[in-house]
């Protein structure tokens, strides 16, 4: 019998004395295969598990299946949350009953960015939760809290949020919903973000329903990130960028003719209050935000090299921040229409941003193009204070060339020395931005502001600001501006002077007429008396013509009249319910200030100052605001400071144009409201409303105008108004 | 206090295990190495740091759970291993010391973590592993008879399937494979000794298979066994008999079309299998994305990768880690266990000294010049090594689960009695060749001394008088003259 693999080297004639060597051999080759065979899968399977383990520890820990993590939190106190200075935002305290209760000594100051820890936890306690529920003591530090038999503290936090600057934002936005975010334009570290309304972290639990079910309000969604509104007139920094991308020389060399609106295709938009603005050039045109300008360049754009950039901008996609942030978007392609495009170009129709992303992209524009990674988080340490982990500025994209960044710089720069806030020149620091008014409704108290920009000085890094206000009754230079000031002067430490800012009608904080930062101790009128400031009472009302009734108001003391209060009742002239008193006389301020002023500034700066008055307003042409009564003639502001504030008065007869309202996403809710501009008392809407799409543009004239708003007559005299 | 002594102890249970698992490869690699003293002072180091490892898990089991019960295990597992190991060594002159420590520090590894998880199991464990320590010592006494194993060849395979198939139609149900059968109320498994039976089967025909249709009968048979098992519903043992066979076959016949053959007719009958068994399909899908089906099929090997995850690399320390919430952790995931605990170097050295006794076992094989031990040995690696990757690709979630237990370390009286007798088995068979080997190298010597009265192998037998007794025992001369008649006809002289 010969044994099968004998047979085969049998025929190979292998000598009877080697034969054993060579089935030696054999075998050896055989167990070698074998052996190779299995230990190749041991080693792939040990190289998998080592992988495995490695790689997703964070995230096996963090599933909700895992008892581990609650075994966790019972051995260790959860860590504290600091602010960049060190305060503390956040900290846990041990119950008796072995509960540990989360507390928050700056209150409803940082809801929104920190988060809380109910219901699987929101911000910063969610997305560092691993860490704080860890702890990374050295053994003599653990074996120190065994001995008093407490729990060991988990890591820290420390973020690079400023608690001082948070309480600015947070008062800057006063009353109206909205939201602010400042950063630091070099290395993308927030230091502070504010969302309002806000609710209070340590009831989490107990409000529950209360929260979730207030639609309408939204107090848990973080506006800053997740709120989406229509960017107005900010987004022609996206105009601008475009066009000096396509053709930087074009876009130096070009000129406008603004008479205060203008049609492509048909379609018709006027600057805000039909404002005429001019000759300008691409810089004039972003200072005074110029919306039939900018509608123009908007229409001439390469689409495809637009949705190009658009995209590359991070739009339609996740921005780098390690929390959630709602995704940006626009409409643009082959099928969009004329209409929809200059839509596009004003920032509204259908485009929708968050404050965030906006605040990237200022950033970027800051620091010469780069767009860096949003942090909140600064570093992790110990309880004791070991540095465990040191966030690094990490660059993400560079969005623009610096070319571009550069001249986008010099252009924010016209719009606070020249443009819609200069509200913000008069300041040692040197700022810089856009403002932006997104009107979403035919309620003239119904736009949202914002204003973006950065700001530096010799001794501070550079800071980017973003602010939206909702419902606000005028427009970004008016309310936003003066609000990103306060938060400046809180981070470049500087106090005004008692009476430097003249907002004639920005009120930061309610019924503050004097602008002295105390509040006004009563809502109503009458008396303004502020407390303890003699300014207050003492130049309250004047008679400017002498006729014996008070028809003005000084509201910073100087004697010289700021705001025109017909009524003498103490409140500067504003459309609601102001009465029939209001109108009168309104052109007496109009007499007062030649061409194009109002009688709201009466510190010498009439022409630049209407400016700053006069927002752009996102709506598409926001029509002429016009008081009634008496003649009008556009391009002038007639009528009171409250211009200004964006209210027009009379009763009546005044209409507010189409205010297309871009729906306003107020968190996950879109509140889409708007809906075609109304017209009141007479007709003619010239364009369309239409809710969201807000084309916009008309004029209602009272009574005795009929039809199309602009009467030849008027658009040559808006003209020649324009000519001066 | 206890917070130094528990992180102490961990780091050194990790350092301990370490240096034992580096001493096992030294050996490996010394295998075949002259040098006996060093091997010995090597295996007694060996001996000395599973002591320690023993002691020092205990400690801290002790001193993390409290429980006095921990002291006394303890003491009788490491006089019983202790005094075990040193009356192997010292019965039989050519015990094979590396894989004989392998198999108790496996075994000590998990009779600790099983008193972790459950004190009367690791007692029930220990136990068992006493009464295997016992089979382990009565079988190379019997060495001298080893060959009788050759002769039974089909039997072993008409018994084996016999056994199976009593198991199928009558066995209890764990959950959906009938694998258990309980007698006098004791619970074994058949599936494990019908193993070692099936080994001898396979060994014992193919050591002299001369044709394919030699080599297509005892597929045949050996299918059968698969078959049996595929309808008990014991798909991880199918499996392994299968593996085994392809392995052996290409050993016995060099051919190795049969390795690639038998890889493919694997994968093909899995997707066949695949369509027809439910329960094949939910173990696939559980594999491949757990995480979505976490709450149902994808519960167990979840919970199994939370635990290997939460050790991190020097584990929770004894006591003080989550084992007990993985399901069926005692048995299918005792690795899981023994990672979140002891660490995942612990458990990567755990997998290394699998690997170790595999390739000891492997590289005994390729000494044996008799064929029969040769694929008994051979075979006894691969199953062994198979069942292992088998148990612990499960438990990581590099393949399927396959319902298999780790060898020595899970809980399973059937099992460590099993592969006690796999271990000892080779070990006998390598005393077998020892001890022939010191018998040709003594006759040599004699030869070479001169006298022409040993010059042929007659005139030895002869003077069989003057051998000291105690080298000389029945089955001797016998096998000798086997021997030397058999390979002076197939080798020549």
């Amino acid at each position: 019998m010969t044994y099968y693999p004998e047979k085969r080297s049998s025929r190979e004639n292998i000598p009877g004395s080697s034969r054993k060597k060579v089935e030696k051999k054999r075998v050896r080759k055989q167990i070698f295969i074998s052996g190779g065979i299995l230990t190749a899968l041991f080693v792939s399977m040990l190289v998998y598990m080592v992988a495995y383990t490695a790689g997703n520890d964070r995230k096996l820990l963090e599933n909700e299946y895992n008892g581990r993590e609650s075994a966790m939190l019972s051995k260790n106190l959860r860590g504290k949350i600091f602010s960049a200075d060190g305060e503390v935002l956040a900290q846990s305290k041990a119950g008796d009953d072995g509960k540990q209760v989360r507390e928050y000594p700056q209150g409803k100051l940082f809801s929104h960015v920190i988060g809380y820890t109910a219901k699987g936890g929101s911000g910063v306690e969610k997305l560092e939760n691993y860490q704080l529920i860890h702890s990374d003591l050295t053994l003599p530090e653990k074996a120190a809290y065994d001995d008093r038999n407490e729990l060991y503290p988990g890591n820290d936090i420390y973020t690079s949020l400023d608690v001082k600057l948070q309480k600015a934002c947070l008062n800057a936005l006063g009353n109206h919903n909205g939201a602010v975010i400042v950063s630091e334009a070099e290395t993308g570290r927030i230091l502070a973000m504010v969302s309002n309304p806000d609710f209070d972290p340590e009831k989490v639990n107990a409000d529950w329903d209360k929260y979730v079910g207030s639609i309408g309000d939204g107090a848990m969604v973080n506006r800053v990130s997740q709120g989406l509104y229509a960017p107005g007139s900010t987004f022609k920094i996206f105009d601008a960028i475009e066009f000096m991308d396509e053709d930087m020389n074009k876009a130096m060399a070009y000129t406008f003719d603004c008479p205060g609106y203008t049609t492509i295709d048909g379609e018709m938009i006027n600057c805000y209050h039909c404002e005429v603005h001019g000759k300008v050039d691409l810089k004039a045109s972003f200072a005074e935000s110029c919306n039939s300008s900018f509608a123009t360049i908007g229409t001439s754009l390469n689409r495809d090299a637009f949705k190009k950039t658009l995209d590359n901008m991070m739009f339609g996609e996740k921005l780098p921040y390690d929390m959630e942030s709602a995704v940006s978007s626009f409409v643009l392609d082959d099928s969009t229409s004329t209409k929809e495009v200059m839509q596009l170009s004003i920032g509204q129709g259908q485009t929708l941003m968050s404050p965030l992303h906006l605040n990237m992209i200022t950033q970027a524009i800051a620091n010469g193009g780069i767009v860096h990674k949003a942090t909140v988080v600064d570093k992790v340490t110990s309880a004791s204070g070991t540095v465990l982990s040191q966030t690094k500025p990490e660059d993400y994209r560079t969005v623009m060339s610096s070319e571009v960044a550069q001249k986008m710089q010099e252009f924010m720069r016209e719009v606070v020395v020249n443009g819609t806030a200069t509200k913000l020149s008069t300041r040692p620091y040197n700022a810089a931005g856009k403002t932006g008014t997104a009107e979403f409704s035919t309620n003239t108290s119904d736009s949202n502001v914002w204003f973006t920009g950065y700001a530096y000085d010799d001794s501070h890094p550079k800071v980017a600001v973003t602010i939206i206000m909702e419902k606000t009754a005028g427009s970004g230079g008016a309310y936003a501006v003066p609000a990103v000031r306060d938060i400046l002067d809180t981070y470049f430490g500087y106090t005004p002077e008692p009476g430097e800012d003249d907002d004639a009608n920005y009120v930061h904080v309610i019924n503050d007429h004097n602008g002295d930062g105390v509040p006004d101790n009563d809502g109503a009128a009458a008396s303004n008396a502020d407390e303890g400031s003699s300014k207050d009472t003492a130049a309250l009302n004047i008679d400017t013509n002498g006729d014996g009734i008070m028809d003005a108001i000084d509201l910073n003391g100087d004697g010289d009249p700021d705001a025109v209060d017909t009524n003498g009742d103490g409140i500067p002239d504003t459309n609601v319910g102001g009465g029939a008193t209001n109108t009168s006389g309104q052109n007496a301020a109009a007499a007062a200030g030649a061409a194009g002023t109002t009688g709201a500034q009466d510190n010498g700066q009439t022409g630049t100052q209407t400016q700053t008055n006069t927002q752009n307003s996102a709506a598409a042409g926001a029509g002429a605001q016009q008081d009634t009564a008496g003649v009008q003639t556009p391009g002038q502001q007639n009528t009171t400071a409250t211009q200004n504030a964006g209210q027009q008065n009379t009763a009546g007869a005044q209409q507010t144009t189409g205010q297309n309202a871009a729906g306003t996403q107020n968190g996950t809710l879109t509140a889409t409201q708007g809906t075609a501009g109304a017209q009141t008392g007479a007709e003619a809407q010239t364009g369309t409303q239409t809710g969201a799409a807000g084309a916009g543009t008309q004029q209602n004239t009272a009574g005795a105008q009929g039809e199309a708003a602009w009467s030849e007559a008027d658009m040559q005299a808006a003209e020649a108004a324009a000519g001066q | 206090m206890r917070t130094y002594i528990l992180a102490l102890t961990k780091y050194g249970i990790a350092g301990i295990v370490i240096a034992y698992t580096l001493v096992a490869f030294f050996l490996l690699l010394k295998n075949q190495d002259r040098d006996i003293e060093m091997r010995r002072a090597l295996s007694s180091a060996e001996l000395v740091l599973m002591l320690a490892f023993q002691i020092l898990s205990y400690f801290t089991l002790f001193v993390a759970l409290d429980n006095v019960r921990y002291i006394l295990l303890c003491l009788a597992h490491t006089v019983v291993f202790l005094g075990v190991n040193l009356l192997y060594q010292n019965t039989f002159r050519h015990a094979h010391m590396p894989l004989f420590n392998n198999m108790c520090m496996l075994i000590s590894a998990g009779i600790i973590i099983l008193s972790r998880l459950d004190i009367t199991r690791a007692l029930k464990q220990f136990v068992m592993v006493c009464a295997g320590f016992v089979i382990a010592f009565a079988l190379p006494f019997f060495r001298k008879k080893f060959y009788l194993l050759k002769k039974p060849g089909y039997i072993y395979a008409v018994l084996g399937v016999g056994a199976l198939s009593i198991v199928m139609l009558l066995g209890a149900t764990t959950l959906g494979a009938n694998i258990t059968y309980t007698i006098f109320g004791l619970t074994f498994q058949p599936s494990e000794f019908v193993k070692i039976l099936y080994l001898l089967f396979l060994a014992s025909t193919l050591r002299n298979v001369q044709d394919l249709k030699e080599l297509a009968v005892i597929t045949a048979f050996a299918a059968a066994h698969v078959l049996v098992l595929i309808g008990s519903k014991d798909l991880g043992s199918g499996l392994i008999f299968y593996m085994v066979f392809i392995f052996m076959a290409y050993m016995a016949l060099d051919e190795w079309i049969i390795l690639a053959g038998g890889f493919g007719a694997m994968a093909l009958a899995s997707v066949v299998l695949y369509h027809f068994f439910s329960h094949i399909q939910q173990r696939v899908q559980a594999f491949l994305d757990p995480w979505s089906l976490i709450d149902s099929i994808g519960y167990q090997i979840t919970q199994a990768l939370f635990a290997i995850g939460a050790g991190g690399p020097f584990g929770a320390g004894l006591g003080q880690g989550q084992p007990d919430k993985i399901p069926f952790v005692e048995s299918d995931f005792i690795f899981a266990a023994v990672c979140e605990e002891f660490g995942i170097i612990i458990g990567i050295c755990v997998v290394l000294l699998c690997v170790n006794c595999f390739m000891h076992m492997l590289s005994l094989s390729m000494t044996f010049a008799d064929r029969f031990y040769r694929l008994l040995a051979f075979g006894s690696a691969v199953v062994y090594g198979f069942q292992a990757f088998l148990t612990l690709g499960g438990q990581t979630k590099f393949i399927p689960l396959t319902g298999v237990t780790l060898p020595l370390v899970s809980y399973g009286g059937s099992s460590i009695l099993s592969t006690l007798i796999l271990f000892t088995g080779i070990e006998t068979m390598y005393m077998l060749r020892a001890d022939k080997i010191e018998q040709r190298k003594r006759l040599e010597r004699r030869r070479l001394a001169g006298s022409s009265r040993y010059s042929s192998n007659r005139q030895y037998r002869r003077q069989m008088p003057d051998l000291p007794d105690s080298r000389r025992t029945g089955g001797d001369r016998s096998d000798y003259r086997r021997y030397d008649a058999v390979s002076r006809r197939r080798y020549g002289d």
